[in-house]
């Protein structure tokens, strides 16, 4: 029951969002930035005092290949929503290549801790459900700072949520394995990325602000699956004395 | 991708169909950006031999990578693009000061990966004219075995007959953009000589946090 709550809270969101321009990243598509900057400190904190160490740790005493495996699992569990979410975006082929790819990495691949559709042409299709409403023209709406959950749209909150609500996993299992596998994924993720976090901090001149832009830009390329972007959006970035 | 002319439609099927088949993407080629792709594949195979040489230092290998990417990239345009509207309200010594220091900041922070090069290749899978002039050429790093591959666009510009990068663009992130939205909200409270002053300090302790593990 409340996590259809969550989903109607969620659409209630998307729908009444204000459609703000997420364009450049610029602050228009921040109208929370005071509240999202507060949360963006909690996380940080938590990141650096908990996850950080912990997810160093457990990299230290974990071997790579088993890392893989783990990520690999997790991603298995996540296809079919990949496929459906393609489905929705008008691509079948997509859609049907992910249901290949299910069956093969959940048998031969034993349980998917092992990926060989990758290596037989069935390729992992990054596909949600905030990127489905993106490709049916809905705006990104206000920048969502969510608590743990790191960086998000209003949009693609409630796509997280109408996603969590789809995934099976929450009616077949008890919802404390469920989140306690929700938050070794988390961990394991983070492990993964160690380096590439490290850089970003000491490469930014303002982490928030950094990670806002980031996270907006990555997110359109998404929706339209890393093809060209809307001219208006290039011109900006690549013509700005025409908007003196 | 550009829009399939009569001739090359029986190609693109056949293309479309391996693809399928294969599971690879089809490259598209455009003869007309014959020279912008050189470019990049010229880039991408001396900074690869650079990062595969085992005897060198990660200090040889940097002064070295840096040289190539200086003359690959027009750092005034890629300057002039991340500050914007607020170029121009630089002196042109500021914005001397500012293009050097910028192109300090992106040596010491991404030449911290040159020791975590693990065998990536890379792959030039097409192009693109932009819409006035610019040309995109689309690479992706291999990496993982196909699970954990990298997209990386570079925007290309002319200037005086030789293409010059004026953009990265990595999983559709532009870092000219990135750091525009970044230096964007850091000059609306402080001054030009301020910002200068803001990334030296930052480029300083990038490279004392590098000192003790050489």
């Amino acid at each position: 029951m409340t996590r259809v709550m969550c989903v109607v809270v969620g659409l209630a969101l998307i729908l009444g969002g204000e459609s703000a321009r997420a364009e450049e990243g610029r602050s228009d598509s921040d109208p929370w930035e005071g509240f999202n900057r507060a949360i963006f400190t909690f996380n940080d904190a938590a990141d650096r005092w908990v996850i950080e160490p912990v997810a160093t740790g457990y990299d230290f005493i974990t071997p790579d290949p088993l890392q893989r495996c783990f990520s690999n699992f997790f991603q298995n569990l996540r296809v079919p929503l990949n496929g459906l979410n393609g489905l929705l975006q008008g691509k079948p082929v997509d859609g049907a290549s992910d249901v290949g790819r299910f069956v093969v990495n959940s048998t031969i691949g034993m349980a998917g801790f092992l990926d060989p559709a990758t290596y037989i042409g069935l390729p992992r299709h990054d596909e949600d459900f905030g990127q489905t409403l993106g490709v049916w023209g809905v705006p990104q709406g206000p920048y969502l700072m969510l608590p743990l959950l790191g960086p998000s749209t209003v949009r693609d909150a409630g796509g997280r949520a109408v996603d969590a609500a789809l995934t099976p996993t929450w009616y077949f299992i008890d919802g404390f394995i469920t989140l306690g596998s929700a938050a070794f994924d988390m961990l394991n993720a983070r492990s993964m990325v160690l380096k590439e976090v490290r850089d970003s901090r000491t490469a930014a001149l303002d982490f928030y602000v950094f990670v806002r832009n980031a996270y907006l830009q990555n997110r359109d390329a998404k929706v339209h699956d890393h093809e060209e972007t809307t001219g208006e959006t290039t011109d900006n970035i690549y013509y700005p004395d025409d908007l003196r | 991708m550009r829009p399939p002319t009569t001739s090359t439609i029986r190609t693109t099927c056949a293309e479309l169909a391996l693809a399928l088949l294969l599971g690879v993407a089809g490259t598209a080629w455009s003869a007309a950006g014959d020279a912008q792709r050189a470019v990049v594949q010229r880039l991408a195979d001396q900074v690869l031999v650079v990062l595969r040489d085992k005897q060198a230092t990660s200090e040889a290998k940097l002064s070295k990578i840096e040289k190539l990417v200086y003359a690959a990239v027009d750092f005034e345009t890629l300057s002039r693009l991340v500050l914007a509207r607020n170029w121009g309200s630089f002196t042109p010594d500021q914005q001397a000061r500012f293009e050097a220091e910028f192109k300090r900041h992106l040596s010491v922070t991404y030449g911290k990966s040159i020791d975590s090069y693990r065998n990536e290749q890379v792959e030039i899978t097409g192009d693109r004219e932009e819409a006035r002039g610019d040309w995109t050429v689309k690479t992706k790093i291999l990496r993982g075995g196909g699970t954990d591959d990298v997209l990386v666009d570079y925007r290309l510009r002319q200037s005086g007959g030789d293409w010059k990068i004026i953009d990265f663009i990595v999983e559709g992130v532009s870092l000219v953009a990135n750091f525009r939205s970044q230096f964007q909200d850091l000059l609306a409270s402080k001054s030009p000589d301020e910002l200068i002053a803001l990334i030296r300090e930052k480029n300083a302790k990038g490279e004392a946090f590098e000192k003790p593990k050489t």
